[in-house]
C-alpha cells in the first residue's frame, strides 16, 4: 500500500490545522511597549477592568498580560468579580514573561452597585456597607473606580462620592449608548462630572473595556500620565487624577486639562491593533482559513481509512 | 494495527464522517456500532482522546475569538486553563456510572463521542468572527440567537448523553435517565458551587448589606 493511500482526510485536516497554527503564530505581533513621553510624565496605555475564566471571561489570568500586550497595552489591572488571586497570578506571570505592568485588584460586583479596586491584595467583603469597601480598599493602598456608574447606582454612591478615585467614563455601553439593562453611557460622563464637582481633588476619568471575552480588551482604554513605569507610578497618578480618556468622536475627558493639552500638542502614538478581526496581511488570511478549515475537518470527517474493496 | 480490513471492522469503516457527527445525526444506531465494534486503540488512548479533542477545540476557539487567528501560546493556556472541565466531565460520568461494566476508558471514550452539538457552537461562532466583514456588528444582533444555539446544543448534548448510557453502556430506560440526571446535576452543581464559594453569586442576590 502506497503511503499517499494511508493518508485519510482526518490527516488532511492536521496538516492543515498545523499550518494554521504556525502561519498564524508567525503572524501575531505586538506593538512597541515602551512608554511615550509628555512633558514631565510617561504615558502609559491602561485598561482597569478586565475579568478572567475563574468568574465569566474566558481567557485565564496567564493569558491576559499575553493578550494586553497583543493589544498595546503597558498596564492592566485584572479585575475579577470578589476575587484578588486571579489578579495576584497575572502579575507573577506578567513579571516572568517580561508584559505589561499587571494590578492587582477586584471588582466588588453587588446588586447595588459595582466598584474597581485596583492596588488590592486581599479580597474586600462585598457584604458591607460601600463606605466600609472604599475604606478598606484605602487601607490596602488601592484606590476606588466607580464601574460604569449607571443611574440606578447613583444613589448608592451618592453619600460616598467625595470618596472616590476615579470613575469610568467610557465603557463598551457607549457603542449603543445604552445596554439592555438600562445603563447609559451619557450617565456615566455625568456622574464623573458631578464627582469631581464633589470632591475637592480630582476624580481620574477611567476608559476601560470591562473584558470577558472576544477581541474587546483595551478596546476603551485610559491614557495615564505617570511620573515612573510601575504599578506604584500608575498608581500615584490615578489618585491624583492624572488619565486622559478620549470618546467615539475624540473628545478628550480628564479632570487636568493641561494633560489634554499636552496631547494635543504632541498626539500620542496610536498602534493600538484594529478591533474588528480583519486579517493582518495574507498571511494571516489564509492561516486563519487554513486553521478553521482543519478544525472543522478534525471534527467532521472520518478518522480511518475506508475498507478496502475485497480481493484488493 | 491500523489496517481495517485487517481488523474486525470499526464502527467508522466506510463512513466519510467523524464518530462525534455520526452520534450527533443517528446517535442511536451509531452508538450501538460504535459500542459493538470498538476500535483497537489501546486503552489508555481511548480514555483520553475524546478530553484532548474537547481541549483542542476549546484552545482553538479561544484563539479564534481572541486573537482572529491560531496562536500556540493561547491554545496551550486556554487548553490548560479550561482543562479542569473534562476533568470534572470525567470524574462526574466515573461517579454517575458507577459499577456499570464497562471499561472507565471505553464510558469516557463513548460519552465524548457525544459533544458534537458544542463543537459545532465553537465552529460556528469562530466562522462567525473570523469571516464577517465586522464581527462586532455581525454578533450584536444575533446575541439572542446564538444564546438560543448554546442552549440547544447543551439540550442536545444532554440528550446524547441519555443515549450513550441506554444504548452505548445497555442501561435500562430509568437507569439511564436517573444517571444522566445524576451526572448534570453533579457537575452543574459543582460550576454553580465555585460560583458560590467565590462570592460571584450571592451578591448578586443580597438586596441590602
Amino acid at each position: 500500500m502506497s503511503a499517499l493511500s494511508r493518508v485519510t482526510p482526518h490527516h488532511v485536516a492536521a496538516a492543515l490545522l498545523a499550518l494554521g497554527v504556525v502561519g498564524g503564530s508567525l503572524a501575531d505581533t505586538h506593538p512597541p511597549t515602551e512608554p511615550e513621553r509628555r512633558g514631565d510624565y510617561l504615558v502609559l496605555r491602561a485598561d482597569f477592568h478586565a475579568h478572567t475564566r475563574f468568574s465569566d471571561g474566558f481567557l485565564s489570568p496567564l493569558e491576559l498580560p499575553l493578550v494586553a500586550r497583543r493589544e498595546g497595552l503597558q498596564a492592566l489591572a485584572v479585575t475579577e468579580h470578589n476575587l484578588v488571586f486571579p489578579s495576584q497570578l497575572a502579575r507573577s506571570w506578567s513579571e516572568l514573561v517580561g508584559g505589561p505592568i499587571v494590578l492587582t485588584g477586584a471588582e466588588i460586583t453587588t446588586r447595588r452597585y459595582h466598584l474597581i479596586a485596583v492596588g488590592i491584595e486581599r479580597t474586600v467583603a462585598w457584604d458591607q456597607p460601600l463606605a466600609a469597601v472604599i475604606a478598606d480598599i484605602h487601607a490596602q493602598g488601592g484606590v476606588a473606580i466607580a464601574a460604569h456608574p449607571a443611574r440606578a447606582f447613583w444613589d448608592e454612591y451618592a453619600p460616598v462620592m467625595d470618596e472616590l478615585d476615579g470613575a469610568e467614563v467610557m465603557h463598551p455601553i457607549a457603542y449603543r449608548g445604552e445596554s439592555p439593562n438600562g445603563w447609559r453611557w451619557e450617565d456615566m460622563v455625568a456622574f464623573w462630572r458631578r464627582a469631581n464637582a464633589a470632591k475637592g481633588r480630582p476624580v481620574a476619568a477611567i476608559g476601560s473595556s470591562d473584558y470577558h471575552f472576544f477581541k474587546a480588551l483595551g478596546t476603551m482604554h485610559t491614557y495615564v500620565f505617570a511620573k515612573e513605569a510601575t504599578a506604584e507610578g500608575v498608581l500615584d497618578a490615578l489618585r491624583d487624577g492624572r488619565t486622559v480618556v478620549y470618546d467615539l468622536d475624540g473628545n478628550a475627558l480628564s479632570a487636568h486639562p493641561e494633560l489634554i493639552e499636552l496631547l494635543r500638542a504632541e498626539p500620542f502614538r496610536d498602534d493600538l491593533k484594529p478591533r474588528a478581526y480583519a486579517a493582518e496581511g495574507a498571511l494571516d488570511a489564509v492561516a486563519r482559513t487554513l486553521g478553521w478549515l482543519g478544525l472543522a475537518g478534525l471534527l467532521l470527517l472520518r478518522r480511518r481509512r475506508a475498507p478496502r474493496p475485497a480481493g484488493a | 494495527m491500523n489496517d481495517v480490513a485487517a481488523s474486525a471492522p470499526a464502527a467508522d469503516a466506510g463512513s466519510a464522517w467523524s464518530p462525534e457527527l455520526r452520534v450527533l445525526l443517528r446517535p442511536r444506531a451509531t452508538y450501538a456500532r460504535l459500542r459493538a465494534a470498538p476500535d483497537d486503540a489501546r486503552p489508555l488512548w481511548r480514555g483520553v482522546r475524546g478530553p484532548l479533542l474537547w481541549l483542542l477545540v476549546v484552545g482553538a476557539f479561544v484563539s479564534f475569538t481572541t486573537a482572529g487567528r491560531l496562536v500556540w501560546w493561547e491554545i496551550l493556556l486556554s487548553a490548560s486553563a479550561w482543562a479542569f472541565l473534562p476533568l470534572l466531565q470525567v470524574a462526574w460520568l466515573a461517579a454517575a456510572t458507577a459499577r456499570v461494566p464497562v471499561p472507565l476508558a471505553d464510558r469516557v471514550d463513548l460519552w465524548f463521542r457525544g459533544q458534537a452539538p458544542i463543537y459545532l457552537w465553537f465552529l460556528a461562532l469562530s466562522a462567525l468572527c473570523l469571516f464577517t466583514p465586522h464581527a462586532r456588528l455581525a454578533i450584536e444582533p444575533l446575541v439572542f440567537p446564538i444564546v438560543l444555539a448554546l442552549a440547544a446544543a447543551i439540550g442536545w448534548g444532554a440528550y446524547l448523553t441519555f443515549v450513550c448510557l441506554r444504548v452505548g453502556f445497555r442501561l435500562g430506560r430509568a437507569s439511564a435517565l436517573l444517571r444522566t440526571l445524576g451526572f448534570y446535576v453533579g457537575y452543574g452543581g459543582t460550576l454553580v458551587g465555585w460560583y458560590l464559594v467565590t462570592d460571584n453569586l450571592q451578591p448578586l442576590l443580597a438586596a441590602r448589606t
